[in-house]
Order: C-alpha cells, then structure tokens, then sequence
C-alpha cells in the first residue's frame, strides 16, 4: 500500500471513522429517558451502521491496487455518504422539540461529516478515474 | 504553457505549500462568512423578539423568580410557570395611562409523549387580547377552539396532527415561523384550553395550583401604555399601586438583552479581522519568502521568453487560484459548520437567534469571497513586482 496514491482514501476512512465513533459519544443522538429510547435512538444506530458499511468501503479503496476499480469504490462511498445525511430527520424521525440534542448536536454533525466525506470521496473519484483514464492512455500507446 | 497552466503546475509541485496556503484562506473566509452570519442571526433575532412582544410592560407576580422565569421563558424558552390572583387585572387597569390589558396563562406540559422534555404552554384571552393574535393571524386566521392548538416553529407536530397534553388530545391547527426566541419552542391556545389542561394535570396528581382554582388565577398581564404616556411612568404607578406584583418594561428586558448581544457581536467582529489581519501578514511574509527562492527559477522563465508582464501574471495567478481554492472550501465549511448548528448557537449564548434568509446568505457569502479574492492577490502583488523585475544575468552567474 502506498502512501501517496492513498490520501484520500486514508481520510476518507478516518472521516467514516469519526462518523461511527462521533454517533455514538461526542455527537450522540439523545439518551435514554427512564430506561426508554426515542426515536432518534434508531436514527443514530443506523449512522453508525452506515458508518461502519463506510468504514469497511474506504479499507476495500485503500488496498485495492486497480485505479479503476480504487474509483468505482470512490464513487459507492460519494453515494452512501451523501444518503446518510439524509438519515436523520428525513429518513428516521427525530425527536419532537427541535432544542432537542438529536436536534441540535447529532443531525448537524451527521450532516457535516458525511458532506465532508462524500466531497472527499467524489474529489478522489473524478482524480481517479482521470487518472485510470491515463493509465490506459499510456497502455494502449505502448501496445500500438 | 499557457499563464494558466504554468501557475497550476507550480502548485502542484509545491503541495505541502499549497496547503497550507489555501488553509489561512480558508480560514479567513470561514472568520468573514461565520461572523457575518451569526452577528447577523443575533441582530435577527433581537429585532423578531422585540415585535413579538407586542406589549409596553408585562405585569407578574411579585415572586423573586418570576421575572427572571418570564426572560428565560421569553428569550431561551426555558419552560416555567407562576400564577397571580385574577383580581389583579381589574386594579391594574384602574391605573392611569393603561390603554389595553390582557392576562396570559403559562403552564408547563409533562413530558410530552415521544420525547422527554417539557414544552411550554401559554394561554392567551381571545377577547382581549392584542400581542399574541397579530402574529398567530399569520398562521390561523379563525378562532381557536377547544383543545386546538398552534404552536411554535421548533416543535415537529404538524399542522392537522394532535399532541396529547395531560393525557387531552390537541390538535395543531397551525404552525407559527421562526422568531428565533424561546417563543419557537413554545404552544399557544386559549385560556380556555389551559383551563382543561390544568384540571387534567390534577387528575393525573401533578397539580400545578396549591390551592387555587384555574378559574381565579392568571400568569400575567400584557399592557399597551395610552398615547401621550411614559411607559416606565405607568409601570412605576403600577408597583406603587397594586400589592403583589411587578411591573417589567419589556424594553428593559430588550435594552439588556441588546447589551449582551452587542458585546458578542463586538467580540466577533474583533476575531473576524484579527483572522484577516493575520492572515493577510502571514500571506505577504510567505509570499516575500518564496519571492527569494524562486528568483532562479523567474530568471530562467525570463531567458526563454517570458515578458515582465507575464512573469507578475504567474505570480498573481498562483495567488488567485489559492484564494480561491481556499474561499471556496472556507464557504462550505461554514455552511456545514455554522447554519446547522443555529439552535446550539442559541442555546449556549442564550440569546435570540434567526438565521439570515437566502438572499442575505448569498451576500455575506459574496462578501467573504471578495475580502479573501481582494487580500490575497494584494499580499502577493509586491512579491509579483519584485519576481517580475528579477536581474537575469546577475542571478544566474550567481552559479548553483
């Protein structure tokens, strides 16, 4: 694995990991009320499993060797992170009052880090496949 | 190579330079945008709360707390209650200089279902009143009826759904827009329905009156001072004359309010140009450093045919497309950062907050790219005249 080809994926898989770990303390959903959860307790459980499927993506980027296929990784990610976003709130209700931590911390934070992911992931996928797209430049040169 | 492509080339052989270039101008535009926006947000915010008022002086109870209760219900929409005898409306209007009176009820829901939390209720006297309908009539044009609702921009219930308060299903009829107060947090009806909703909450044993009967009290009272009269003179009169309550003018609520904000916002508007300052000097000095070094490399551009002209468009190029990396990426930032995280904002300061429209967005976002678009190529205009008017001969017999 070398360093240089893999920044972005490298950041990309810290940010998933920052989604995961940020859900679940530093940005959590709201907690429980008398041994009871709410529904954004559901919200934050799918982040962190969208999280950890992110996670997983950005490793498989990482050590990969074919650019191509770096690229179409690059790409599931852009796509899997700009859903998330949508999770909370849109997808799975949050709590009712909108001063609510759900409200305040978690969905702002889910929404900035998963924006920051999938720029990140879409950046390395357009210079992937350039780059890919000059790989295969250089062969078929080569071949004729 | 064209002027465009040279410059580009430049920067990417100088990643690590380019960074943290295009990070001071991130940063610098992230100060700009971020302060404009939540300066702006409070100024907002103040101007929303001072309409929503509606009244010259609110009368509550004489109790030590209940003034501070009533800002905090007001400005942070921290949910609170206290009542008065109802008797009290009558004397205060026998006061002179009071041109209108209305009583207002509050009452604090237990936890709503779905959510822990209290939601604040504040029952208002159809008939009489004249600060809260004005801008309810923006939402609901009718007259609420029993058990019906309308409530603030920051609870989720939709307009047609019911909310079970004390166990009694109200439902929403309409949905005010955002103030940016603690009244967003907060649900309106009638005096009414507070009634109802009180002798529910005894019937669930959590009684909010110790001996009184929801008929004979009230929580305050909204007062519009008579044409021709002092405000601060009519609520002294008011102190002097009616035992067991106090008279606050709201524009002494809002005039400590605007104190706070004005500090914050002074605060800000420091931060933000101490950042331009500063990034302003570390871009002249980097580019006065990197202006030396790369005498050689201007020489040889000269000697193979680059004009004076064209050597200060590189330089200026380079910067131009820094600055824009860098406004561009500071403008996101912001914007994820900051917009989002609105309600937190408010919370923390305990202050009014409403988050500019669009049209104002678009335009301290135009404005922070202009400072950012304007500094940067200044800091490196010096830089570009002296590069551009490099001594080709004596630079390169300097030897390796």
């Amino acid at each position: 694995m070398k360093l240089k080809g893999n920044i972005l994926g490298i950041t990309e898989a810290a940010g998933a990991a920052l989604l995961i770990t940020g859900a679940l303390t530093f940005f959590r959903a709201c907690d429980a009320s008398e041994g009871k959860y709410m529904a954004c307790h559901w919200a934050q459980n799918a982040v962190v499993l969208s999280g950890a499927i992110l996670l997983l993506l950005s490793l498989l980027r990482i050590f990969i060797p074919n650019r191509a296929v770096k690229s179409g990784v690059s790409l599931g990610i852009t796509v899997l992170s700009a859903a998330v976003s949508f999770i909370p709130a849109a997808v799975i209700n949050l709590c009712m009052m909108d001063t609510m931590r759900c409200h305040t911390v978690f969905r702002p934070a889910v929404i900035a880090v998963s924006a920051v992911i999938a720029v990140i992931a879409l950046t390395d996928t357009v210079l992937g496949l350039r780059g890919a797209a000059k790989e295969n430049g250089h062969i078929q040169t080569a071949a004729s | 190579m064209g002027t465009y492509r040279l410059p580009l080339h430049n920067l990417k052989r100088r990643p690590f330079r380019t960074a943290v270039l295009i990070v001071i101008s991130a940063l610098m535009t992230a100060s700009v945008f971020g302060g404009l926006i939540i300066s702006s947000s409070l100024k907002n915010g103040l101007d929303s709360l001072e309409q929503r008022l509606g009244a010259d002086i609110i009368v509550v109870p004489k109790d030590a707390e209940a003034k501070t209760d009533l800002e905090n219900l007001l400005l942070q929409g921290t949910p609170g209650y206290f009542y008065m005898d109802k008797s009290v409306q009558e004397k205060i209007s026998a006061v002179e200089g009071i041109d209108l009176t209305s009583p207002q009820y509050f009452l604090v829901s237990a936890n709503a279902e779905c959510c822990s939390v209290k939601v604040q209720i504040i029952g208002f006297d159809e008939d009489s009143d004249f600060a809260v309908k004005p801008w309810l009539k923006e939402v609901y044009d009718g007259r609420l009826g029993a058990n019906e609702i309308i409530v603030g921009s920051k609870i989720s219930t939709r307009v047609g759904h019911t909310l079970k308060l004390y166990g009694v299903e109200c439902k929403a009829v309409g949905k005010l827009d955002a103030t940016g107060t603690g009244l967003d947090t907060a649900i309106y009806t009638t005096n009414e329905t507070v009634r109802t909703l009180i002798a529910a909450s005894q019937e669930k044993g959590i009684s909010v009156l110790a001996k009184q009967s929801p008929e004979n009290v009230i929580s305050s009272v909204y007062i519009k001072v008579r044409d021709g009269y002092d405000a601060g003179e009519v609520a002294g009169n008011i102190n002097l004359t009616v035992d067991g309550v106090q008279a606050v003018r709201t524009r002494s609520m809002i005039t400590g309010t605007a104190d706070r904000l004005s500090v914050i916002s002074g605060s800000i508007g420091f931060f933000s140009a101490a950042v331009c300052v500063l990034a302003a000097v570390i871009m002249t000095a980097a580019f006065s450093v990197l202006a030396n070094e790369r005498r050689k490399e201007f020489a040889v551009l000269r000697v193979i045919g680059f004009s004076r002209r064209k050597l200060g468009e590189v330089v200026l190029s380079e910067t131009v497309f820094i600055c824009l990396a860098g406004a561009v990426s500071g403008l996101l930032l912001t914007a994820l950062t900051v917009l989002p995280f609105g309600t937190l904002i408010e919370q923390k300061t305990g202050l009014p907050y409403l988050s500019p429209d669009m049209v104002k967005l678009l335009i301290y976002a135009f404005l922070a790219f202009g400072a950012v678009m304007v500094t940067g190529p200044l800091a490196s205009a010096w830089s570009a005249y002296r590069l551009s008017r490099v001594d080709t001969g004596s630079i390169l017999r300097e030897g390796t």
